[in-house]
């Protein structure tokens, strides 16, 4: 399994621009839009911008062409294994968590 | 005031995601938690030496494309000179011409095209070459005015042998000579062509210069095409009405076949070279647009 180790803190910022651009490429506007709709949480540029570096230099977005100074990045096949990866992982806590919490209420 | 916290981010950011994160900033509310967050973002670029390699990357893969394409179309340039001698002997092919319509007009088209990508690819590369060489200049940069006079004086060389050879009408040993010219030229032009490559190669390009070039090389891909298509009908359509411009020539057919050859091979690496360099391994606009 790959490590969100090397990601520092913004592995959680990462995860967000994975999963905004998981059905679809998009521009940085796009990105907090959609990263706000979804989540709840408000990416200032400063930190979308450090997670998309990081991103792209672990070779998990690429970019697109420039549409008229915004640019669009996708999703490439080893950054939607790793964000299956993460998600499984938070299905797992997330599921343990419920469980427990369960089993906590009844007895 | 964001402006300036920009510019505390390294050369190499701000190349590469400077331009996108104006845009971003004008079309959002700039708040105190955004200044703060931008400092930071600066601090971690610099620690971190963000960006760099994706401004790299592009750029090498934008200057990858323009070469790719030069060289193919070089190599179109030599199969479209083994076709040129079809319309030689002149009073045979306009006997051909006026009997079948359809080999003109083809003849016409192969030409047209040809001279479409010829000039485009000029058109694009010579304000690319130019920009070059001031930069090489301003800079003081040897290399690239070497690389330079080099690709001229095979230019010129090639220009020299042909001029030459005009001039001269040899009577004795003809294929010789031929041959010799033959093999004298190939290997200018391969020398210059390698000179002009590594010359993009070593010059001092922006990413957004090469993206200029896009268009004009896609034009070229289109045109190198076209030609083989066309010249392609127009072989088929001699050899079914018109074969003796087939054989009339003093090389025979085998010049026009691996002339087609080697233009259907250069349009297929220029098509590679405009995929590779601007359509972003095929998820661009334009395979987007193929997909759907």
């Amino acid at each position: 399994m790959r490590s969100r180790r090397d990601l520092g803190h913004f592995s959680d910022a990462s995860l967000l621009v994975l999963s905004s651009l998981a059905d679809g490429p998009k521009h940085g506007y796009a990105m907090i839009e959609d990263i706000d709709a979804f989540s709840g949480t408000h990416l200032e540029p400063g930190t979308l911008y450090g997670a998309i570096a990081r991103l792209e230099r672990k070779g998990w977005i690429t970019p697109l062409p420039a549409e008229d100074r915004r640019r669009p990045y996708r999703i490439t096949a080893e950054g939607a294994g790793y964000l299956r990866e993460q998600v499984a992982t938070m299905e797992r806590i997330a599921h343990t968590g419920a469980t427990r919490l369960r089993v906590a209420e009844r007895s | 005031m964001w402006r300036v916290i920009l510019r505390l981010y390294p050369r190499a950011w701000r190349a590469r995601y400077g331009e996108e994160m104006a845009a971003l900033l004008e079309r959002q509310p700039v708040t105190l938690a955004t200044h703060v967050d931008l400092v930071l973002g600066a601090v971690d670029a610099a620690l971190h030496d963000l960006g760099r390699e994706g401004a790299m990357e592009m750029a090498e893969r934008l200057r990858g494309g323009v070469i790719t394409v030069m060289c193919a179309f070089v190599l179109f340039g030599l199969g479209f000179g083994l076709l040129a001698r079809l319309g030689d002997p002149a009073p045979l092919f306009a006997a051909a011409v006026a009997r079948y319509a359809g080999i003109g007009v083809l003849f016409s088209v192969v030409r047209d095209a040809a001279g479409l990508g010829a000039l485009t690819l000029v058109g694009a590369g010579l304000p690319i070459l130019v920009l070059a060489v001031r930069r090489a200049v301003a800079a003081g940069d040897p290399r690239v005015l070497r690389l330079l006079s080099l690709a001229v004086a095979c230019a010129v060389a090639i220009a020299g042998a042909t001029g030459a050879l005009a001039l001269w009408h040899p009577s004795h040993g003809v294929t010789a000579v031929a041959l010799t010219f033959g093999a004298v030229c190939a290997l200018l032009l391969a020398l210059g062509t390698v000179a002009v490559a590594r010359l993009v190669g070593a010059a001092d390009l922006r990413e957004r210069e090469l993206r200029l070039a896009a268009a004009p090389a896609a034009v070229v891909a289109f045109a190198m095409t076209g030609t083989v298509a066309a010249t392609g009908a127009l072989l088929a359509l001699i050899v079914a009405d018109a074969p003796g411009l087939l054989v009339s020539q003093d090389v025979g057919r085998g010049m026009f076949a691996a002339g087609l050859v080697l233009m259907g091979t250069a349009s297929l690496v220029a098509i590679a070279g405009v995929r590779r360099g601007w359509r972003d391994d095929g998820q661009g606009p334009a395979a987007r647009a193929d997909a759907a």
